[in-house]
């Protein structure tokens, strides 16, 4: 289901295994991916991290990089009617965005989930928990300067929100 | 537009692309999130998308030096 996409009842004619019997064991496996992985490969950069991140942005001419970020939509066809109207902007279908920063190895540092399509991206970025480490002073050290400012926090490179 | 901004368009792009091509991978993997959500609650389809971003990252890493930069993902599954 996950990488074909196929509806739930497809797989009773194919491989027959129930509709419900599917969902069921999708959403376990999602559950204990989520619950087992989700602290490694969703973390927050550490130092290591942090300090790798940084190598590359400097390469690339953008000094005190921590990656770029984008929000994208999934769209939801069996969005409840009674939330259509949050869950549709000012385009037809309902969808949910993703926020999500990723750096150069394609690798997802931040994903946030579940905001509705009437949010911009600048809405989502301030519902987004992105900043809470940094607000919270858990946040990796970062210090660099250019022109002879010195910065001493990360960015995140956007476009156009 | 001044060479100092057009400069800094290029540079912006080839540092942006890279989000871009993430959404865009992660699609061609995972078919689940190129199509419409299927799912009747935000929770289900949270976690899926949450499950799919782990998995993401777990080939990243494990192909993080086997790989050329430059491969072509299609979409189409």
């Amino acid at each position: 289901m996950m990488t074909y996409g196929i509806p739930a009842d497809a797989t009773d004619e194919y491989i027959r295994i129930g509709e419900s019997t599917t969902l069921e064991s999708l959403w376990r496996f999602v559950e204990a991916v989520d619950e087992i992985f989700g602290e490694e490969y969703l973390r927050y950069p550490n130092e290591a991290d942090t300090a790798r991140l940084l190598a590359i942005s400097e390469q690339k001419g953008f000094l005190g990089m921590l990656g770029s970020i984008d929000c994208m939509h999934w769209a939801w066809k069996n969005c409840p009617y009674e939330k259509q109207g949050q869950y549709k902007g000012h385009v037809e279908k309902p969808t949910i965005i993703l926020e999500a920063v990723a750096s150069d190895d394609l690798w997802i540092w931040h994903a946030f989930f579940g905001m509705s399509r009437s949010h911009n991206d600048i809405n989502v970025l301030h519902r987004s928990p992105l900043f809470d480490n940094l607000a919270e002073g858990r946040a990796s050290e970062v210090n660099f300067s250019v022109n002879d400012h010195d910065y001493s926090m990360g960015y995140y490179l956007a476009d156009g929100i | 537009m001044g060479n100092k901004r057009q400069y800094f368009a290029k540079a912006q792009e080839a540092a942006r692309k890279m989000v871009e091509r993430a959404f865009g991978v992660l699609q061609s993997r995972y078919a689940i999130v190129r199509g419409p959500g299927r799912m009747w609650d935000i929770e289900t389809l949270s976690k899926i998308m949450r499950a799919c971003v782990i998995m993401h990252n777990m080939i990243v890493e494990d192909e993080r030096f086997v790989v050329d930069p430059n491969e072509r993902f299609e979409y189409g599954g």
